[in-house]
């Protein structure tokens, strides 16, 4: 996972699909980044990369959105596949977070 | 028709490893309008196969997890099982309450078209690919 930050946007690049044998390694990342949360007002995770996802890997996205709600700031996720916005959907994440193209 | 036999241990790296295998063999089964699952099948897997490794044998690298996949006519069976203890079933049979209780992952699945039948140790699951919407 990439970071990206420009002006008070922090974007979260996905570089590999989200499934369980990969968020261990992610969740760690995420440590690192999860302090500079305070210094920027919207944090996005680009799934561009993400052709599979696993139920390990949405709560790996529904964690990352609690950590970022708690600290008042907009997420929103990026550039998932058509299969992949379908599922968010299906488990009425869309209601949670916004998701776009 | 048997198009895959696998017995592999209990990790999240194998059951990865084991999906991708799984989704090349049934493309080159030529199911029409395969690309319309191709994703379906994907997660399918990786959540009966990632609680086998979890719940049912809780990463206990000596225990095995097997999968077994039948093709049939645009008829898909998948069988999984594991070395873990099972779900109690109650006289009724398998019902929602209990596919709940296993995880909600079960409820994404059967939205996806996919018929699930819980038995012990043992999960199998159908794909009509003519009932696919």
């Amino acid at each position: 996972m990439i970071r990206r930050v420009t002006d008070d946007t922090m974007n979260l690049v996905l570089e590999h699909d989200l499934i369980a044998s990969n968020v261990k390694g992610l969740n760690m990342k995420l440590m690192e980044y999860i302090d500079e949360f305070e210094d920027v007002s919207e944090i996005i995770l680009d799934m561009e990369t993400v052709d599979n996802i696993d139920s390990v890997g949405v709560t790996f996205v529904i964690n990352l959105y609690k950590s970022v709600a708690r600290e008042g700031k907009f997420f929103k996720v990026v550039h998932c596949s058509e299969d992949i916005k379908q599922l968010f959907k299906l488990m009425k994440l869309e209601n949670i977070f916004d998701l776009e193209e | 028709m048997q198009i895959y036999d696998i017995e592999f241990f209990s990790g999240f790296a194998e059951v990865d490893k084991v999906v991708k295998e799984v989704i090349d063999v049934l493309k080159k089964e030529k199911i029409r309008e395969f690309s319309k699952v191709e994703f379906r099948i994907n997660f399918m897997l990786r959540e009966v196969l990632n609680n086998a490794v979890e719940h049912g044998n809780r990463f206990d690298r000596t225990k095995k997890v097997r999968l077994t996949v039948f093709h049939d006519k645009g008829i898909l069976l998948f069988t999984i099982s594991d070395e873990g203890s099972g779900i109690e079933v109650n006289r009724h049979g398998i019902n929602d309450f209990v596919l709940r209780e296993r995880n909600r992952g079960y409820e994404v699945i059967k939205n996806f078209d996919f018929d699930v039948l819980l038995d012990g140790s043992v999960v199998k699951v159908t794909l009509n690919m003519r009932k696919v919407r």
